[in-house]
Protein backbone atom coordinates (compact mmCIF):
# COMPACT_ATOMS: atom_id res chain seq x y z
CA UNK A 1 0.00 0.00 0.00
CA UNK A 2 2.82 2.37 0.86
CA UNK A 3 4.36 1.77 -2.56
CA UNK A 4 1.34 3.49 -4.08
CA UNK A 5 2.68 6.80 -2.80
CA UNK A 6 6.42 6.34 -2.57
CA UNK A 7 7.39 5.46 -6.16
CA UNK A 8 6.50 7.02 -9.49
CA UNK A 9 5.10 3.74 -10.80
CA UNK A 10 3.08 3.39 -7.61
CA UNK A 11 1.62 6.84 -8.10
CA UNK A 12 0.80 5.98 -11.70
CA UNK A 13 -0.99 2.89 -10.44
CA UNK A 14 -2.93 4.99 -7.94
CA UNK A 15 -3.80 7.47 -10.67
CA UNK A 16 -4.93 4.54 -12.81
CA UNK A 17 -7.26 3.40 -10.01
CA UNK A 18 -8.80 6.86 -9.72
CA UNK A 19 -9.16 7.11 -13.50
CA UNK A 20 -10.69 3.62 -13.60
CA UNK A 21 -13.18 4.45 -10.84
CA UNK A 22 -14.23 7.66 -12.59
CA UNK A 23 -14.70 5.75 -15.85
CA UNK A 24 -16.83 3.09 -14.14
CA UNK A 25 -18.96 5.69 -12.37
CA UNK A 26 -19.45 7.53 -15.61
CA UNK A 27 -20.26 4.42 -17.58
CA UNK A 28 -22.46 2.52 -15.13
CA UNK A 29 -24.06 5.32 -13.11
CA UNK A 30 -23.94 8.66 -14.83
CA UNK A 31 -24.68 7.64 -18.42
CA UNK A 32 -27.62 5.34 -17.52
CA UNK A 33 -29.01 8.15 -15.37
CA UNK A 34 -28.76 10.51 -18.29
CA UNK A 35 -30.52 8.30 -20.80
CA UNK A 36 -32.93 6.36 -18.60
CA UNK A 37 -33.82 8.99 -16.05
CA UNK A 38 -33.13 12.07 -18.14
CA UNK A 39 -30.86 13.37 -15.42
CA UNK A 40 -27.62 14.66 -16.90
CA UNK A 41 -26.33 16.26 -13.70
CA UNK A 42 -23.92 13.43 -12.92
CA UNK A 43 -22.52 13.38 -16.43
CA UNK A 44 -21.86 17.09 -16.21
CA UNK A 45 -20.20 16.68 -12.83
CA UNK A 46 -18.13 13.59 -13.60
CA UNK A 47 -17.26 14.23 -17.23
CA UNK A 48 -14.58 16.87 -16.66
CA UNK A 49 -13.18 15.00 -13.65
CA UNK A 50 -12.75 11.85 -15.67
CA UNK A 51 -11.34 13.84 -18.60
CA UNK A 52 -8.68 15.46 -16.45
CA UNK A 53 -7.70 12.20 -14.74
CA UNK A 54 -7.56 10.54 -18.16
CA UNK A 55 -5.21 13.16 -19.60
CA UNK A 56 -3.06 13.22 -16.50
CA UNK A 57 -2.77 9.44 -16.66
CA UNK A 58 -1.71 9.54 -20.32
CA UNK A 59 1.00 12.11 -19.69
CA UNK A 60 2.30 10.35 -16.62
CA UNK A 61 2.44 7.09 -18.58
CA UNK A 62 4.39 8.72 -21.40
CA UNK A 63 6.74 10.40 -18.98
CA UNK A 64 7.41 7.29 -16.90
CA UNK A 65 7.62 5.15 -20.03
CA UNK A 66 10.43 7.28 -21.43
CA UNK A 67 12.19 7.43 -18.10
CA UNK A 68 12.03 3.69 -17.41
CA UNK A 69 12.98 2.84 -20.99
CA UNK A 70 9.79 0.87 -21.56
CA UNK A 71 9.53 -0.25 -25.15
CA UNK A 72 6.49 1.51 -26.64
CA UNK A 73 5.51 -1.50 -28.73
CA UNK A 74 5.89 -3.86 -25.82
CA UNK A 75 4.72 -2.00 -22.75
CA UNK A 76 3.64 1.60 -23.04
CA UNK A 77 0.82 1.09 -25.53
CA UNK A 78 -0.81 -1.51 -23.32
CA UNK A 79 -0.89 0.89 -20.40
CA UNK A 80 -2.34 3.59 -22.63
CA UNK A 81 -5.01 1.28 -24.02
CA UNK A 82 -5.87 0.07 -20.51
CA UNK A 83 -7.21 3.47 -19.56
CA UNK A 84 -9.99 3.40 -22.15
CA UNK A 85 -11.19 -0.08 -21.19
CA UNK A 86 -13.43 -0.39 -18.11
CA UNK A 87 -11.51 -2.16 -15.32
CA UNK A 88 -8.41 -1.98 -17.56
CA UNK A 89 -6.35 0.21 -15.27
CA UNK A 90 -6.98 -2.09 -12.31
CA UNK A 91 -5.56 -5.03 -14.25
CA UNK A 92 -2.62 -3.14 -15.73
CA UNK A 93 -1.82 -1.59 -12.34
CA UNK A 94 -1.12 -5.04 -10.93
CA UNK A 95 0.90 -5.99 -14.01
CA UNK A 96 3.00 -2.83 -13.73
CA UNK A 97 4.24 -3.89 -10.32
CA UNK A 98 5.52 -7.19 -11.60
CA UNK B 1 -16.73 29.53 -14.26
CA UNK B 2 -15.92 30.02 -17.92
CA UNK B 3 -14.49 33.50 -17.44
CA UNK B 4 -12.40 32.33 -14.49
CA UNK B 5 -10.98 29.46 -16.54
CA UNK B 6 -10.26 31.83 -19.40
CA UNK B 7 -8.44 34.21 -17.05
CA UNK B 8 -6.40 31.38 -15.52
CA UNK B 9 -5.55 29.91 -18.90
CA UNK B 10 -4.41 33.31 -20.14
CA UNK B 11 -2.32 33.87 -17.02
CA UNK B 12 -0.99 30.32 -17.21
CA UNK B 13 0.54 31.11 -20.57
CA UNK B 14 2.98 33.47 -18.85
CA UNK B 15 3.86 30.90 -16.22
CA UNK B 16 4.51 28.31 -18.93
CA UNK B 17 6.63 30.75 -20.94
CA UNK B 18 8.62 31.98 -17.93
CA UNK B 19 9.36 28.48 -16.69
CA UNK B 20 10.16 27.17 -20.17
CA UNK B 21 12.45 30.07 -21.10
CA UNK B 22 14.23 29.90 -17.75
CA UNK B 23 14.77 26.17 -18.20
CA UNK B 24 16.10 26.73 -21.70
CA UNK B 25 18.47 29.44 -20.43
CA UNK B 26 19.73 27.16 -17.66
CA UNK B 27 20.19 24.31 -20.14
CA UNK B 28 21.93 26.56 -22.67
CA UNK B 29 24.33 27.78 -20.01
CA UNK B 30 25.06 24.18 -19.03
CA UNK B 31 25.66 23.18 -22.64
CA UNK B 32 27.84 26.19 -23.39
CA UNK B 33 29.93 25.60 -20.32
CA UNK B 34 30.46 22.00 -21.35
CA UNK B 35 31.39 23.04 -24.89
CA UNK B 36 33.87 25.73 -23.87
CA UNK B 37 35.60 23.60 -21.27
CA UNK B 38 36.09 20.73 -23.67
CA UNK B 39 37.28 23.30 -26.23
CA UNK B 40 39.79 24.68 -23.75
CA UNK B 41 41.08 21.28 -23.04
CA UNK B 42 41.57 20.52 -26.70
CA UNK B 43 43.22 23.86 -27.44
CA UNK B 44 45.47 24.35 -24.47
CA UNK B 45 45.60 21.04 -22.71
CA UNK B 46 44.20 20.31 -19.24
CA UNK B 47 47.09 21.84 -17.33
CA UNK B 48 46.34 25.43 -18.38
CA UNK B 49 42.57 25.30 -17.95
CA UNK B 50 42.72 26.45 -14.37
CA UNK B 51 39.69 28.72 -14.33
CA UNK B 52 37.15 25.92 -14.53
CA UNK B 53 36.28 23.85 -11.47
CA UNK B 54 38.39 21.11 -10.07
CA UNK B 55 36.16 18.19 -11.11
CA UNK B 56 37.80 15.83 -13.58
CA UNK B 57 34.90 16.09 -16.07
CA UNK B 58 35.09 19.91 -16.20
CA UNK B 59 31.44 20.54 -16.93
CA UNK B 60 28.67 22.34 -15.17
CA UNK B 61 26.86 19.96 -12.81
CA UNK B 62 23.16 19.40 -13.30
CA UNK B 63 22.14 21.15 -10.11
CA UNK B 64 19.04 20.40 -8.01
CA UNK B 65 17.79 23.85 -9.06
CA UNK B 66 18.09 22.96 -12.74
CA UNK B 67 16.29 19.71 -12.02
CA UNK B 68 13.52 21.58 -10.21
CA UNK B 69 13.08 23.94 -13.15
CA UNK B 70 12.88 20.94 -15.49
CA UNK B 71 10.26 19.28 -13.31
CA UNK B 72 8.14 22.37 -12.72
CA UNK B 73 8.21 23.38 -16.37
CA UNK B 74 6.62 20.06 -17.26
CA UNK B 75 4.14 20.26 -14.39
CA UNK B 76 3.03 23.80 -15.20
CA UNK B 77 2.61 22.80 -18.85
CA UNK B 78 0.44 19.88 -17.76
CA UNK B 79 -1.74 22.09 -15.58
CA UNK B 80 -2.11 24.55 -18.42
CA UNK B 81 -3.17 21.68 -20.67
CA UNK B 82 -5.80 20.57 -18.17
CA UNK B 83 -7.16 24.12 -17.93
CA UNK B 84 -7.21 24.29 -21.71
CA UNK B 85 -9.12 21.04 -22.04
CA UNK B 86 -11.72 22.21 -19.52
CA UNK B 87 -12.12 25.37 -21.57
CA UNK B 88 -12.26 23.48 -24.84
CA UNK B 89 -15.43 21.64 -23.91
CA UNK B 90 -17.19 24.79 -22.72
CA UNK B 91 -16.06 27.30 -25.27
CA UNK B 92 -18.71 28.71 -27.59
CA UNK B 93 -15.96 29.57 -30.08
CA UNK B 94 -15.04 25.90 -30.33
CA UNK B 95 -18.69 24.88 -30.60
CA UNK B 96 -20.09 27.20 -33.25
CA UNK B 97 -18.71 28.15 -36.64
CA UNK B 98 -17.96 31.80 -37.31
CA UNK B 99 -18.11 33.96 -40.43
CA UNK B 100 -14.82 34.64 -42.19
CA UNK B 101 -12.42 36.96 -40.44
CA UNK B 102 -10.68 39.35 -42.87
CA UNK B 103 -7.91 40.17 -40.37
CA UNK B 104 -6.69 36.62 -39.81
CA UNK B 105 -5.71 33.62 -41.89
CA UNK B 106 -8.37 31.42 -40.30
CA UNK B 107 -11.49 32.05 -38.26
CA UNK B 108 -11.21 31.86 -34.48
CA UNK B 109 -13.44 28.82 -34.59
CA UNK B 110 -10.99 26.95 -36.82
CA UNK B 111 -8.00 28.23 -34.85
CA UNK B 112 -9.23 27.18 -31.41
CA UNK B 113 -11.03 24.05 -32.51
CA UNK B 114 -8.18 22.54 -34.49
CA UNK B 115 -4.89 24.47 -34.65
CA UNK B 116 -4.46 25.69 -31.09
CA UNK B 117 -5.38 22.38 -29.46
CA UNK B 118 -3.32 20.21 -31.83
CA UNK B 119 -0.16 22.29 -31.64
CA UNK B 120 -0.42 22.74 -27.88
CA UNK B 121 -0.99 19.04 -27.39
CA UNK B 122 2.13 18.30 -29.42
CA UNK B 123 4.09 20.93 -27.49
CA UNK B 124 3.11 19.45 -24.12
CA UNK B 125 4.05 15.97 -25.33
CA UNK B 126 7.43 17.32 -26.48
CA UNK B 127 7.97 18.92 -23.06
CA UNK B 128 6.92 15.70 -21.31
CA UNK B 129 9.24 13.50 -23.33
CA UNK B 130 12.12 15.99 -23.08
CA UNK B 131 11.72 16.23 -19.34
CA UNK B 132 11.59 12.45 -18.92
CA UNK B 133 14.59 11.90 -21.22
CA UNK B 134 16.60 14.49 -19.32
CA UNK B 135 15.68 12.81 -16.06
CA UNK B 136 16.74 9.45 -17.47
CA UNK B 137 20.07 10.62 -18.92
CA UNK B 138 23.04 9.51 -16.86
CA UNK B 139 25.56 12.31 -17.45
CA UNK B 140 25.06 15.97 -16.62
CA UNK B 141 26.03 17.35 -20.07
CA UNK B 142 23.54 14.94 -21.66
CA UNK B 143 20.81 16.17 -19.32
CA UNK B 144 21.47 19.77 -20.33
CA UNK B 145 21.67 18.92 -24.01
CA UNK B 146 18.40 16.97 -24.04
CA UNK B 147 16.61 19.64 -22.00
CA UNK B 148 17.83 22.38 -24.35
CA UNK B 149 16.82 20.58 -27.55
CA UNK B 150 13.38 19.37 -26.52
CA UNK B 151 12.34 22.45 -24.59
CA UNK B 152 13.48 24.76 -27.39
CA UNK B 153 11.41 22.73 -29.88
CA UNK B 154 8.40 23.03 -27.59
CA UNK B 155 8.94 26.78 -27.24
CA UNK B 156 8.89 27.17 -31.00
CA UNK B 157 5.56 25.33 -31.26
CA UNK B 158 4.12 27.28 -28.34
CA UNK B 159 5.13 30.55 -29.92
CA UNK B 160 3.22 29.70 -33.10
CA UNK B 161 0.15 28.41 -31.31
CA UNK B 162 -0.32 31.13 -28.70
CA UNK B 163 -3.01 33.60 -29.87
CA UNK B 164 -0.77 36.66 -29.52
CA UNK B 165 -2.33 40.05 -30.30
CA UNK B 166 0.04 40.15 -33.31
CA UNK B 167 -0.53 36.57 -34.46
CA UNK B 168 -1.77 36.12 -38.03
CA UNK B 169 -3.91 33.20 -36.83
CA UNK B 170 -5.99 34.67 -34.01
CA UNK B 171 -5.71 37.65 -31.70
CA UNK B 172 -6.12 37.69 -27.93
CA UNK B 173 -4.81 40.26 -25.45
CA UNK B 174 -1.48 39.81 -23.64
CA UNK B 175 -3.25 40.01 -20.32
CA UNK B 176 -6.89 39.13 -19.89
CA UNK B 177 -8.89 40.72 -17.12
CA UNK B 178 -12.00 39.25 -15.54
Amino acid sequence: MKQLFSTRIGRLQLLGYLEGISLLLLLFVAVPLKYCANNAAMVHALGPVHGLLFLWYIFQTLSIGVEQRWRFQKTTWKILVACIIPFGTFYIGRQMRK
Amino acid sequence: MYSILLFLHSLGRWLVLISLITSIAIAARGVRKTATTTGNRKAAGPSTATTTGSSPQRHRAFTPAANAWRHWTATIAHLQLLLGMLLYFQSPIVKYTLPNDPYHLVTEHVFFRYIHITLMFVAVIVITIGSAKARRATTDPAKYRIMLAWFAAALLILFIAIPWPFSPLAGRPFIRKF
